[in-house]
């Protein structure tokens, strides 16, 4: 698989470990599932240790299972952080390392808040206020809808809304647990400028993705994602954290001695804009028509 | 290039272009494991494992397999999708067998079927539904859990052939309003309804589903050829069957709550026990209800403590009836009514310890079970015949359990455990389990398994006395099942697996019910109320009798691209019954079993067909016919269209049996034919919509 980045690196059925020699400093990396924004951190995570003057030894994992913590267990006992990417690996890590007693740094989870296991969380989303401010300035918008399942992204939401509030700007809510639910909710799409969908279960559902894109497509309301994939399946643009400010970010909380379980550390820099057709990097300090090609 | 030479080239342009477009789409949806669930089983060891990790042989089939290719009841499952397991249908239930053992009139007591991990089967009879008695409707199934061969170490008994487990959506898997309308042929119904709901309250997750459902059918007209005088012709409103039902299930934080209420009742057309042909009076009815609530907490790290108490109530009324001239009161026709209510009432502790390569489970259940029965003839006029019999018997199962899974290396795993039971009837048993697995690539597992199983008799069998009919046997002693087996599991890639196995078995003590002929014969120390032996000549009763050896061997294969789904399963197996030291085999059972599925996918979209073929096999040894049953092949087609009229509506035609095949299976000696004919073409058509 050839990465946005043009690394190629190897598929995992259920996760990766990426493990640095003994003779250094320790670090583990692991990570569960195939999705791949997740893979392109785990990535931008190995080069992060190269510029340090590691190289990562990559390892395949077998899935959510017994052998995984055991093994996880062993490979962790002599290091002294471990990075997870992506919400099973997170659980599976900090469950074998025994947490506590070995730093996990949590990578790749859109909402911590339903995982309840010990670790210091990177921010999936970008810095959301400045976030706010960009988007407001580049779609010239003022009410923003937030389509979410309740169950899954209640917090996600509240986040949304509070940075939007300090951003100058509304947010309207649009819980949605089912596709039935999504029909009803979007007869609210007229009264938002710009559609955000975060990383929910609806975009698994294709029935319900459909609704979305074709609600968007008809009311003819910019649609954005938090995925690298959305633009593919009918989104206007997604915008996620540059893997590569995602993995200085987590470099750096390992370096400092940030409380497990606390708020999840905002990552720092540029953001990628990505529409169908390119990828663009975007810095959210700087206006819309200032923004550079990649 | 000319117009005519550039039109292919077009169009493969196009449909590359559109198999593009759907490998990306593919390739998203499958990321949805990065981000939500990953496949796990929970029926083996009480809690999450990999499949290639528990120490069984196992198929899933996850809820969208089950909406793909239409199954609608457990016995679909067995029959169209799993590896050795089968049903024979007699027209009153799917009565289940696996791995080459089947027994008639065995009720399903030797596998154990659960919801959400609470068993069904009930105490009376040990009986398990995998119809419309016992469990909800698939559409409501989160997936099913098929774990082959003895595996009930941390359960207690009852898995000879092996464990259905069938996992619900909540309210979370299955949110919103959902409404789903089935009608076709046979002046066939149902209608289902559910709404689910999740959240969080105060930092706390919480989920509710409630479901309830009614189903209807008249059943398949029957025209059959006559056997004597009173037996055959034709008949119509005979095959029918009721279920309605009404489950919840909630969650809040570590406590969750099972609720499940229905009946089923169903006609008996091929008239039993030589009742009467053609009676639409003929029915047999099971209704449970059921009530689980269970605490489940990860205490550390290490540490998961869970507890449930739980509630179950069985009743079973049948009615057959006869026409006997000589009957008294100078009335021909009566019925034969036997009713049954019992009772299992009881809880489970369990701990799961994990810290470095070791996993311990340990734990115990203890269920207290009560059964009251009684059964008479009534007369047309509604006058009860003089005789009636009643009975009332109390039993028990207590079980501890405990299972080390040891990892001394990621290539290895190397699990042992042990369970000792006391049930009343059936007294003492202990069960060991012992299993290697090694990996000798990440996605390739050998396991290598040793199991042993047993089954109580059930109360019916060992305590059941009225004299006239039946004798009790308080000697009657519990089933054993001894099983070896060497099997893999290997997925190459995320899109194809394969599985095969090889087993070998010997049930030893197996129960059957044998007619007194002489005194002598009498186990138990039972007397007759007159304390005459003789009287008891003629009666039945149930006694240990012969071993069950079979050995065999399955292979299992999934695929799937872009757009296409297709598995193929394909088992054999080899059963001989050993009695007074000769073998013979067991009739009703098929050597060579195999079902396959496939599905494409386009756009709104589905089409998929599932086929079984189920081999020749004997027929009761008493028909004294040179003729077999089996050797057929059964397919169904499913075609779905995923559209919005004003909500999202699914609409699934679904014709069962397509190709009409007259597959026959052999029939009970109770039945007065040999064989009993599979159910003819039908034609449904389904709307479920969500709103």
């Amino acid at each position: 698989m050839v990465l946005r980045s043009g690394v190629r690196v190897r598929w995992a059925a259920f996760g990766i470990v990426l493990a640095l020699p003994a003779t250094v400093r320790a670090e583990l990396i692991v990570r569960g599932g195939s999705a791949r924004y997740t893979q392109e951190i785990v990535e931008a995570l190995r080069k992060e240790a190269g510029t340090h003057g590691v190289k990562p030894e990559v390892a395949d994992l077998t899935g959510v299972g017994a052998t995984d913590h055991s093994r996880l267990g062993r490979l962790a006992a002599s290091e002294t952080v471990v990075f997870a990417v992506g919400p099973q690996a997170v659980t599976v890590a900090a469950s074998a390392v025994e947490a506590g007693r070995v730093p996990v740094i949590a990578l790749g989870v859109p909402n911590p808040d339903r995982l309840k296991v010990r670790a210091t969380y990177i921010a999936f989303y970008p810095r959301l206020e400045p976030l706010f401010r960009w988007m407001a300035a580049r779609f010239n918008a003022r009410t923003f809808g937030f389509l979410y399942t309740p169950s899954q992204n209640a917090a996600v939401a509240a986040a949304f809304d509070e940075a939007a509030k300090a951003a100058g700007v509304s947010l309207r809510a649009i819980p949605a647990a089912s596709s039935g639910e999504l029909v009803r909710g979007l007869k609210a799409l007229g009264e938002v400028d710009v559609l955000l969908c975060p990383v929910d279960p609806l975009l698994f559902d294709r029935e319900s993705l459909r609704i979305v894109t074709d609600e968007a497509r008809s009311a003819k309301k910019p649609l954005l994602g938090f995925l690298p994939d959305m633009p593919q399946l009918g989104f206007t643009a997604a915008l996620v954290s540059a893997p590569e400010a995602v993995a200085r970010t987590a470099w750096q909380a390992s370096r400092a001695s940030s409380a497990p379980g606390a708020k999840a550390q905002d990552v720092d820099g540029p953001i990628l804009y990505v529409t169908k057709d390119q990828t663009t990097t975007v810095d959210l300090a700087e206006k819309p028509g200032e923004r550079r090609r990649k | 290039m000319s117009g005519a030479a550039s039109r292919p080239a077009v169009v493969l342009a196009l449909l590359a272009a559109a198999m593009a477009a759907g490998a990306q789409d593919s390739d998203f949806f499958e990321q949805k494991d990065s981000y939500f669930q990953t496949q796990t089983i929970e029926g083996v060891s009480k809690r999450a494992e990999a499949l290639t990790e528990t120490p069984a042989t196992v198929t899933v089939i996850g809820r969208d397999d089950i909406e793909r290719y239409g199954f609608r009841t457990l016995a679909d499952v067995l029959n169209f999708a799993s590896v050795g397991n089968f049903t024979h249908n007699d027209r009153r239930y799917d009565f289940a067998g696996g791995r080459g053992l089947f027994f008639y009139e065995d009720f399903n007591t030797r596998v154990l079927v659960m919801l959400n991990g609470h068993p069904l089967n009930e105490p009376w009879n040990n009986f398990g539904g995998v119809g419309r008695e016992m469990v909800v409707p698939l559409e409501l199934a989160e997936r099913i859990e098929i774990i082959y061969g003895p595996s009930s170490l941390l359960y207690g008994g009852y898995s000879l052939y092996g464990i259905v487990n069938v996992v619900t959506r909540n309210g979370e898997t299955e949110p919103g309003r959902r409404l789903r309308l089935t009608g076709g042929s046979w002046k066939t119904g149902e209608a289902l309804a559910s709404f689910g709901r999740a959240g969080s309250a105060q930092g706390t997750p919480w989920s509710l589903l409630v479901a309830a459902g009614y189903y209807r059918s008249s059943g398949e007209d029957l025209d059959l050829e006559p056997i004597g005088a009173s037996w055959g012709g034709p008949q119509s409103g005979t095959d029918f069957e009721r279920a309605p039902f009404a489950f919840v299930h909630a969650q809040r934080g570590d406590f969750s709550m099972l609720l499940r209420a229905g009946y089923r009742r169903h006609g008996a057309p091929l008239a039993p026990y030589e009742s009467l042909y053609g009676s639409t009076d003929e029915h047999v009815q099971d209704s449970k209800h059921l009530a689980e609530l269970r605490w489940d907490r990860r205490m550390n790290a290490r540490l998961r403590l869970s507890a449930r108490v739980f509630h179950d109530d069985y009743t079973y009324e049948e009615n057959d009836p006869f026409s006997d001239p000589a009957a008294d009161l100078g009335e021909d026709l009566y019925t034969f009514v036997l009713h049954t209510d019992d009772r299992d009432t009881g809880g489970e502790a369990r701990l799961h310890y994990q810290t470095g390569g070791h996993t311990v489970t340990l734990g115990g259940e203890y269920r207290a079970r009560g059964m009251t029965q009684r059964s008479f003839d009534r007369f047309a006029g509604g006058a009860v015949r003089d005789g009636a019999r009643e009975a009332a018997v109390t039993g028990h199962l207590a079980v501890a359990y405990a299972q080390e899974e040891w990892r001394p290396s990621e290539r290895l795993a190397l699990i042992a455990g042990a369970n000792i039971a006391d049930t009343k009837p059936g007294g003492r048993r202990a069960q060991p389990r012992a299993a290697v697995i090694v990996k000798p690539a990440p996605r390739l597992s050998v396991k290598a398994l040793y199991n042993e199983g047993f089954r109580p008799p059930s109360i019916f069998e060992a305590a059941y006395a009225d004299f006239s009919q039946q004798i009790d046997n308080p000697d009657l002693r519990s089933e054993r099942i001894r099983s070896g087996e060497l099997s893999m599991m290997w997925s190459p890639s995320a899109k194809v697996s394969a599985q095969a196995y090889a087993f070998t078995s010997r049930l030893t003590g197996l129960i059957r019910g044998v007619e007194i002929t002489a005194p002598s014969q009498v186990q138990g120390g039972v007397v007759a109320p007159s304390g005459d032996p003789a009287d008891l000549v003629g009666v039945l009763q149930y006694q240990s009798g012969g071993d069950v050896e079979a050995s065999g061997a399955g292979v299992a294969l999934r695929a799937r691209t872009t757009s296409l789904h297709g598995y193929l399963n394909v088992a054999y197996a080899r059963p001989r019954l050993v009695e007074g030291g000769s073998l013979s085999p067991l009739p009703a059972s098929s050597s060579w079993l195999a079902s396959g599925g496939v599905a494409y996918e386009r756009g709104r979209w589905t089409a998929a067909a599932t086929a079984r073929y189920v081999g020749p096999h004997d027929l009761d040894a008493s028909r004294e016919m040179a003729a077999r049953a089996g050797d057929f092949v059964e397919a169904n087609l499913r075609l779905s269209w995923r559209t919005r009229l004003v909500y999202p509506v699914r609409l699934d035609l679904d014709v069962r049996n397509v190709l009409g095949a007259d597959g026959t299976l052999a029939a009970s000696p109770v039945y007065t034919p040999a064989t009993v004919p599979i159910e003819g073409r039908r034609v449904l058509l389904s709307a479920d919509v969500r709103f």
